[in-house]
């Protein structure tokens, strides 16, 4: 039971080992599935989007802070693929190639 | 992370000494003789090395390769007061972000600066160098493409 005054996240990815009822001190924070895969979070989402911005009409994305959508956007799509980068995967590719065209026996 | 370089390190140098890598079949422009991928790295690896000029005293060995499309390995034995050898493996990790640099005890960093435009440069003079020491018998040779490549 939960003591008056304890908090307890109502919905997270952590389990505590040692209140796993399987007993699997295993447990760790990713053996639940990600939010992404599970519509049950995407639908907890969309309750929450609606209980604070008053929407009912299920169109919740126009209605993300937009400061929440960036900060969850991944940052190497934030700039444009550095020049170095390219120019590296290229000369990667080049050896490959040129490996390839070498190579006769086992790896 | 470390042990990962290490195995890698190991298979592709296994057991051999600088004496043995010297001692591998030279191939020339006119040798058409088929090499395994691991005999090709350590040729490579021997001009990767040697692009950086004569190793200082106190290095043993010294290796700098490019392990697959998007990872560069660089492999220093130095020899310490205490005459005992120490060995440091930088991992290099071409991302989209950035060049990921690794080294062992968990250091994350992404190469800028100076640092990012020489280990380009490097990059450069190794595909130059290997291309024409090793792989300019290879039927098919593009010169235009090699331009586009080190061009950039």
């Amino acid at each position: 039971m939960q003591k008056s005054g304890e908090y307890k996240p109502a919905n997270t990815l952590y389990k505590d080992p040692a209140s796993s009822q399987d007993g699997n001190s295993r447990r760790s924070y990713f053996d639940e599935k990600p939010f992404v895969d599970d519509p049950s979070h995407i639908k907890n989402a969309r309750h929450e989007v609606s209980r604070v911005y008053g929407q009912t009409d299920g169109s919740v994305e126009d209605k993300i802070n937009p400061d929440v959508a960036a900060f969850h956007k991944p940052k190497y799509l934030e700039k444009a693929l550095p020049s170095e980068v390219a120019t590296l995967r290229e000369i990667g590719k080049g050896i490959a190639d040129l490996r390839s065209s070498k190579v006769g026996g086992a790896r | 992370m470390s042990r990962f370089i290490a195995r890698v390190i190991k298979k592709i140098f296994v057991d051999d000494s600088i004496d043995k890598a010297f001692s591998l079949p030279k191939i020339g422009r006119k040798s058409s003789k088929p090499l395994t991928q691991r005999e090709l790295i350590q040729l490579e690896s021997h001009i990767g090395a040697a692009i950086f000029g004569e190793k200082p005293e106190h290095v043993v060995r010294r290796e700098f390769f490019n392990l697959d499309e998007n990872t560069w390995i660089w492999h220093e034995e130095v020899l310490q007061e205490n005459g005992k050898n120490q060995q440091l493996t930088t991992k290099y990790e071409i991302q989209p972000r950035g060049i990921l640099k690794i080294q062992p005890n968990y250091k994350y960093s992404y190469l800028e600066g100076a640092e990012l435009d020489n280990f380009v440069m490097a990059a450069k003079e190794y595909y130059r160098r290997i291309k024409y020491d090793i792989y300019s018998d290879v039927s098919g040779d593009d010169a235009k493409s090699d331009e586009y490549v080190l061009a950039k």
